[in-house]
């Protein structure tokens, strides 16, 4: 995912889910046996007070009058004192950057990109159903840092990574990315771990090419992303693993020789626990 | 114990333990880490 999302700026779901799909390729490449990635999971907004909204008389009147009456209450909330500093917040400026940082690392609603502008004259509202079914999170509520690296973000077992920032020297600030560093792209090579054998994409992000946490001793999550007809051949982990299959099916036999005819088919919810060898 | 899969149709699954999480195949040839000739 290249492109910058600028700040006040919509993306339709189908962007957002081709940018996830995207970056869901890139990491097939990273050196373990099959892809890692988190797909898009879509999660309610819904309503603080859901009770309320039974009740047509606790909502606004659907007039036109009330997109008006909703303009004229921005306009009581606009600065009027000027520049006089006298009349600024105490608050300091980075509980605004950082909290908003927070609000996009939790948030972010990719339906609005389909819906009348809120300047729009013929503005109205949105059916409760539509709310309720449409208007869908494409983030979580944990701090991800989704926003910043897309998924997976690199972590340090249970924490963020965190890095180290050093002065360079040089007061020309950098516009480009140094050569060699970041992303990487050699040329597109056929796979045979891809449905119709099609090249797969080889760019990866250096947070993604990071050493995984899953080769330390600690607790791991991890999700894969199969594509169809994705085969793992025969082979073992030196430790339990526990596989719960999220969506799609995921057919397992054992032995040591691939046998299509010896399957047990997991569906999802089904949670299997691999044993040593 | 060894084991083997497929998925049918786009299959997500989640997978969680105590690292470190390796995989080993029976046949080496079958690992796609390594590079293919």
């Amino acid at each position: 995912m290249s492109q910058r999302l600028g700040h006040g700026e919509t993306i339709t779901i189908e962007q957002f889910q081709e940018a996830r799909a995207s970056v869901a390729e890139s990491v097939t490449n990273v050196p373990l046996a099959f892809a890692a990635a988190q797909p898009v999971d879509l999660k309610d907004f819904d309503f603080m007070f859901p009770k309320l909204q039974k009740n047509p008389n606790n909502l606004l009147p659907e007039t036109a009058a009330t997109p008006a009456n909703l303009a004229r209450l921005g306009q009581t909330m606009i600065d009027n004192v000027g520049n006089d500093p006298a009349g600024d917040s105490d608050i300091s400026a980075i509980m605004t950057y950082f909290g908003q940082f927070i609000d996009h690392d939790i948030t972010l609603e990719l339906t609005s990109a389909d819906l009348t502008r809120l300047t729009s004259p013929s503005l109205a509202p949105l059916p409760l159903a539509e709310i309720r079914n449409n208007i869908r999170n494409a983030r979580t509520a944990t701090l991800d840092l989704d926003s910043v690296y897309d998924l997976p973000a690199p972590r340090d077992g249970d924490k963020m990574v965190l890095g180290k920032v050093s002065p360079t020297g040089n007061a020309n600030i950098p516009l480009k990315r140094p050569k060699g560093k970041g992303l990487q792209r050699p040329a597109a090579q056929p796979s045979q771990h891809r449905p119709g054998n099609r090249p797969r994409r080889q760019h990866r992000r250096s947070a993604q090419r990071r050493e995984p946490d899953r080769r330390r001793k600690v607790f791991f999550t991890m999700r894969l992303l199969l594509p169809d007809g994705f085969k793992i051949q025969p082979h073992w982990h030196p430790k339990v693993e526990h596989v719960t299959v999220i969506s799609g099916t995921f057919n397992v036999g054992m032995g040591d020789k691939f046998d299509q005819t010896a399957i047990r088919k997991c569906l999802p919810g089904r949670l299997a626990s691999g044993r040593r060898k | 114990m060894k084991h083997f899969a497929w998925a049918k149709g786009e299959t997500v699954l989640q997978l969680h333990g105590t690292g470190p999480w390796m995989i080993t195949y029976v046949n080496p040839s079958d690992d796609p880490r390594k590079p293919k000739d």
